[in-house]
């Protein structure tokens, strides 16, 4: 059993992942109390589907980037409860969550998420060996800065708010919240392949803030 | 008369009263808890009865913009339940936003203070006109 707990905007997932197999999968808007609103949350989970913290075989966790105390409160539960219970730490870039199980095709991603007062975190991304693999650190910056930024074949996906869907050509955007259940899958092929992280040493991942006088 | 999303930057030397300042504000706000100055905590997180907050940021120790990440700065100014007062604003400038309503204190003598009023943005010239009636 892995538990994937995303904290990294505000939007925050939870999702249990049985061998292959979804169990539970809870997503919701936090009011800016990720604290609060965590932990109480996955007892509920665990308990709903009768699962205890000992049925854990690994937990993942969304290590940025994204909100700044988010990212820090999902890695500290996430870091507690892999300790406590003696099992794989997985952290797992927040992006590569969007752009996980988008078929592959021939372009790019450009894999979004909100970073509040509207401003968006972006990467791009191109088809690798495995898959989708980032081909840019995640950059702080407004829509206008993206599309700035974006290509002729560029597909962007992720959480496109009414801004960013005005601004943008319609034929090459998708709005599409990231789910626990694909960071749980992550996880998981990632502990087939026993590429796991060390909980004492795991650190979140920030996004790079726009240079002065640019944003 | 602060309301969640507002950022009131103060401005002013050591001693220029701006913990004194931001303490009335705190209080006349409604915090429930004890406004004081937050120089060595960074923030003050303070609530009133209806489970709004205010945050009291003293960014005095803060060496630039960059740092101000380091006290999530941005989730502060981003949470919709909350309003944002920040001492030694100038420290941070460039990670706040443009729209705020800037308070500069200058100590004229021991007991005389100068206080100069700037609203950028239009629901801070709306707060603004709110302060200035009342004071009429």
């Amino acid at each position: 059993m892995i538990l994937s707990v995303d904290t990294a905007t505000r939007f925050i997932g939870l999702a249990l992942l049985d061998d292959q197999k979804l169990l539970a999968e809870t997503m919701w808007r936090s009011e800016n109390n990720h604290t609060v609103e965590l932990a109480p949350n996955v007892e509920t989970l665990l308990k709903q589907n009768q699962v205890t913290a000992r049925d854990l075989k690994a937990v993942a966790v969304a290590m940025g980037p994204g909100s700044f105390n988010g990212v820090r409160i999902g890695l500290g539960f996430a870091k507690g409860l892999s300790l406590a219970r003696d099992v794989p730490l997985i952290g797992v870039r927040t992006l590569d969550i969007v752009v996980y199980g988008v078929i592959p095709f021939n372009g790019r991603l450009i894999a979004v998420i909100q970073a509040g007062r509207g401003r968006i975190i972006w990467a791009r991304y191109q088809v690798g060996e495995r898959g989708w693999e980032s081909a840019s650190a995640g950059v702080v910056s407004d829509w206008a800065g993206l599309k700035a930024h974006a290509e002729e074949n560029d597909c962007i996906i992720g959480e496109i708010d009414p801004v960013g869907s005005s601004l943008l050509d319609p034929q090459k955007i998708e709005s599409h919240q990231r789910r626990p259940f694909h960071l749980a899958q992550i996880a998981r092929e990632r502990l087939l392949r026993g590429d796991v992280d060390d909980a004492a040493t795991l650190s979140p991942i920030y996004a790079q803030q726009p240079a002065s006088g640019e944003s | 008369m602060i309301s969640e999303g507002d950022l009131i930057c103060l401005r002013g030397e050591l001693g220029a009263g701006k913990t004194t300042l931001a303490a009335g504000i705190g209080n006349g706000w409604g915090a429930r808890e004890i406004v004081n100055s937050p120089t060595f905590v960074l923030v003050n997180e303070y609530t009133d009865s209806r489970g709004c907050r205010l945050y009291h940021i003293d960014a005095y120790r803060l060496r630039d913009a960059a740092d101000s990440q380091s006290i999530a700065l941005d989730d502060l100014l981003d949470d919709p339940h909350g309003a944002v007062m920040i001492e030694w604003a100038e420290r941070v400038q460039e990670a706040l936003p443009d729209e705020c309503l800037q308070i500069d204190l200058v100590a004229v003598d021991d007991h005389t203070r100068q206080v100069k009023l700037e609203a950028r943005g239009e629901r801070h010239r709306r707060l603004l006109e709110a302060i200035v009636m009342r004071e009429e």
